[in-house]
Parts: structure tokens; sequence; C-alpha cells
């Protein structure tokens, strides 16, 4: 991910109007490619004049890399003819399956983490990359039940990581959440992860629900103290671009603008 | 394919029941994406539908299966399949209820080339632009109360590139056989057609609708 450094903010719809060119950027944007495919009238300039101000990079949610079947060749021409047509070099997903025989569930959905596993993903990224005619980035997913499993969650990834080739999109809001849900503890899982494949890194919201009794990954409120925390703690053992993911209940620019500075505060402190 | 995605596919459209307190949280999330997303796409309908049997048919709509990758036209399968499977049948405007209030977010999501503003001439031929809609209804959905009101009403529908928002106008049933003439064949051939039809000269028809046409083309509802 040599076109971004620095600190990052996920760019939406829902402040783009808000966003004054002259006044505070981040050092580089992120964008949900699928939520762009269709631009609004009053939204395209303002979006062309924001990425062209910043490097960009594609984050998806409907590629399904994980599903037992063949990657949609029509949404990866779309995504393929999206990026070129932006100039958007870097992309990425996770590793998680959200549509199965042309249905959608709009979420991401756990995978198993076994060894045949790794073997089929390894070969839907290459075919992947191969047909976007760039590399595929991979984001570590929360999962909130496993259904079948013959390796630990930072195993499957390091061999998910070493055997394609891919780099991973570190997200430590990600591995908090399942640490606390699952009963592990996320600072020695980030110990045994293989950081060298991290190209960049995530921070986002959750929250508990009390019904369910676990930690949901929303991407709806600000970030806790806690993953501020392991963030700390992640810079200081690899030095790579950060920024904030939010998807739901988005606030204002200037509130996102707040939260972009305490993530400046954690990225100094951890130097 | 792996039993295991099968499995928590079922799960999560509430086909079956979930066997662990995770597959749960699946079944829960996967619904409020759903539920969100329609309720918020419809939120007319959803202030007049009873809510037990509006979360019972965005269940079934799950089980059945949205296959757009494109979240935002997720509300717009289910507009189809509620017209498809006579769902709603208690309310009986609930198929142009849902129709006028989904023509709202397709016109908003467009893409449109910039305005281009040019004196409407009769010299040029006109084309319903991609920014309007004309639609007959049999309920006055578009007034936003009283929508159980029957009749015969038209409506044409545009994105205004000034205001950036969709705007609504009650049109005559003349005007609406006019522009449906006019989106398929042509103003010319529309113009035929309305004389035809009102035993009028052509001249005089074009005088008649010239200041109509005129606000049409500014408003980039018809285009060259």
């Amino acid at each position: 991910m040599n076109n971004i450094k620095g600190l990052g903010l996920g760019l939406r719809k829902d402040f783009l109007q808000d966003i004054d060119e002259n006044g505070f950027l981040p050092d580089w944007w992120e964008i949900a490619p699928e939520n762009w495919f269709d631009i609004p009238y009053h939204h395209r300039e303002k979006f062309e004049k924001m990425i062209s101000l910043r490097p960009t990079v594609a984050h998806g949610v409907a590629l399904s890399i994980g599903s037992d079947e063949p990657v949609d060749k029509k949404f990866l021409k779309k995504m393929k003819s999206f990026l070129d047509f932006y100039n958007i070099e870097h992309y990425s997903d996770h590793i998680s399956f959200s549509s199965l025989e042309g249905i959608q569930t709009y979420d991401l959905l756990p995978i198993n983490m076994t060894k045949k596993s790794i073997t089929y993903i390894s070969e839907k990224i290459k075919r992947v990359e191969d047909f976007l005619d760039r590399p595929l980035v991979l984001e570590n997913a929360t999962y909130y039940y496993l259904p079948k499993s013959d390796m630990r969650e930072v195993d499957f990834i390091n061999s998910l990581m070493e055997k394609s080739g891919t780099k991973l999109l570190l997200d430590v809001n990600n591995i908090y959440v399942n640490a606390q849900n699952h009963g592990f503890n996320a600072y020695d899982f980030l110990d045994e992860l293989d950081l060298t494949k991290a190209a960049y890194i995530h921070v986002a919201g959750h929250y508990k629900n009390k019904e369910l009794g676990m930690l949901i990954d929303s991407h709806g409120m600000k970030v806790t103290s806690e993953v501020w925390e392991f963030l700390q703690y992640t810079l200081k053992k690899v030095d790579i671009p950060v920024m904030i993911e939010r998807d739901n209940n988005i606030p204002s620019y200037k509130a996102m603008i707040t939260e972009f500075k305490v993530m400046q505060k954690v990225v100094q402190n951890a130097k | 394919m792996q039993s295991e995605q099968k499995e928590l596919f079922e799960v999560a459209f509430k086909k079956t029941k979930p066997s662990s307190d995770g597959q749960k949280v699946y079944q829960y999330l996967v619904h409020k994406v759903f539920f969100d997303a329609i309720s918020s796409a419809y939120p007319l309908f959803y202030e007049i539908v009873d809510k037990t049997s509006f979360e019972e048919v965005v269940c079934d709509f799950m089980k059945f299966g949205a296959r757009n990758h494109k979240m935002w036209q997720m509300p717009n399968e289910f507009r189809k399949y509620v017209k498809k499977f006579n769902k709603f049948k208690e309310i009986r405007y609930a198929d142009e209820l849902l129709w006028f209030e989904w023509i709202d977010v397709e016109l908003m999501m467009k893409n449109y080339k910039p305005l281009q503003e040019k004196e409407f001439s009769y010299e040029n031929e006109y084309k319903l632009n991609a920014n309007s809609v004309i639609k007959k209804l049999k309920y006055r959905v578009f007034k936003k109360e009283n929508f159980s009101v029957k009749g015969e009403f038209y409506l044409l529908a545009y994105y205004n590139k000034q205001e950036y928002r969709v705007l609504y106008r009650e049109i005559s049933e003349v005007m609406y056989l006019f522009l449906k003439e006019l989106k398929k064949s042509g103003s010319n051939k529309a113009i035929n057609m309305l004389a035809k039809a009102t035993e009028q000269s052509k001249k005089d028809v074009k005088e008649f609708l010239k200041d109509s046409l005129s606000e049409l083309a500014k408003e980039s509802i018809i285009r060259i």
C-alpha cells in the first residue's frame, strides 16, 4: 500500500457535502465501492473532487470471497470498471462470505477456519486478482459463531496470508470484539499475528448487546477507549497507516474530525 | 457446497432455528439490515402499516431472497415481492404507495448529465428525460395523506437539478397521454396523436402546449 501514508477516514455520503475542501482533510480516504457504483447527481462532483485531493483506497463488502462457490463475474466486472474509472489501485474486502447462490445477506458471515478453506480461498483470491488486475487485500472479520474449525483464528489468518500472498487489512476493533466474545486475549493474538503482512489498520466502534450477550461490531459509534489502547499497542509493533471506519449512525463531518484527532494523539503517543 | 454455510444461511433468514447464541446473533443482524433498509425506504408506508404484519412480510421476503449486490436496491426487490405475492391485501393502495416512495429513491440515486438549459423550440424533437417518470394511479398516494381516496390520478415525478430533490406534479389526463406518447415516440408523433384525438389542427395543439412544454424543457423533464 505505497500510495497511502498517515491517517485516513472513510468517505461517506452522509457528510460528503459538509466537507470544506480548503479545510480539514485526512491524509487519505477509504471508500465503500458498492455504495458509489451509483452516484447521485448532487454528490458526483463533490465525490470526484474529494478523491482527487487525497489518495483513495476501496474497501468493499460484497465480494463474498469465503463463500463456497465461484465469485460472481458480473460483480467483479462492475468492480473493475469502477476501480479503473477512478484509478483506485487498492481494493480490499473481508475474510467472510455474504452471499450464496446469488442470494445476499448484506452482512458478513463467518467461514470455516480449516486447511481446506485456505486452499479454496487462496485459489479464489488469485482469480479475483487476475480479473481485477490489482492485488486484493483482506480484512480479519468478526465472528459470533464459528461453523467449523481445525485451527485457531490467528493460525488461519497467518496461513491464508502466507499461502495466498495477499496483504492483511488489520482491523484492531475486530480482534478486540472477537477476543471478548470468544474468551481469548487480544494482545496475545496480536503478538502471534504475522504483522509483516499487514497493509493498514481499521479502528471502529462496537457496542454490547445485553440481550445477545455479545459485543457487536456495529461501526455505528465512537471507538472505545479499550480499542484505542489496543491500537496504541499495535502501533508499537507495526508502523502502517491507520483509519477510522464508520458505516452506521454516521455523525457530522465535524464529529468525525474530533474522533480523527483522538486517533492522531493515539498514533503520536505510540511513537 | 459447504453444509455449514448453507446451515448458517437458513438460520440467518429464519428458515431454521438457531442452534447456538452465536447463530442467534446472525439472525438478529441480518434481520436488522433488511428491516432498517426497508422501513427507511418506505417511511410513509411504515407509518400506516400494522407493525406485526410488516415484520412478517419482511421475514417472508428474506426467506424468498434478495439478489442485488447494491443494498440500496434491496427495498425495490421488496416492493416487487409485495406486488407479485399480493402482500398487505388489507391496504388497497399498498402497491401504489410503495411505488411512490420507491420512485423518490430511484430518481435521487440516478446520475444525470449536467444541466444544459436550452430554450424550447418546436424545431427540435423532444423525448422524456431520464430524470422523469409518469404514472397513472388509482389512489392519491402522492398527497401523502388520505391515501384511500380512489379515482384516476396522473402523476409526473422528476428530479430537480437545481433543488437536488424529487418533485411531483399532478397532471391532466391529456398531458399524461401526451407525455406517454412523447416518451414512446417523441414530441412530433405525440403532437400528431393529440391533434387527432382532439380533432384540432397541429398548429392549435402546438399553441395550446407551448407554455407547458417550455416549462417542461426548462425543468429538463423533456430533452432533445
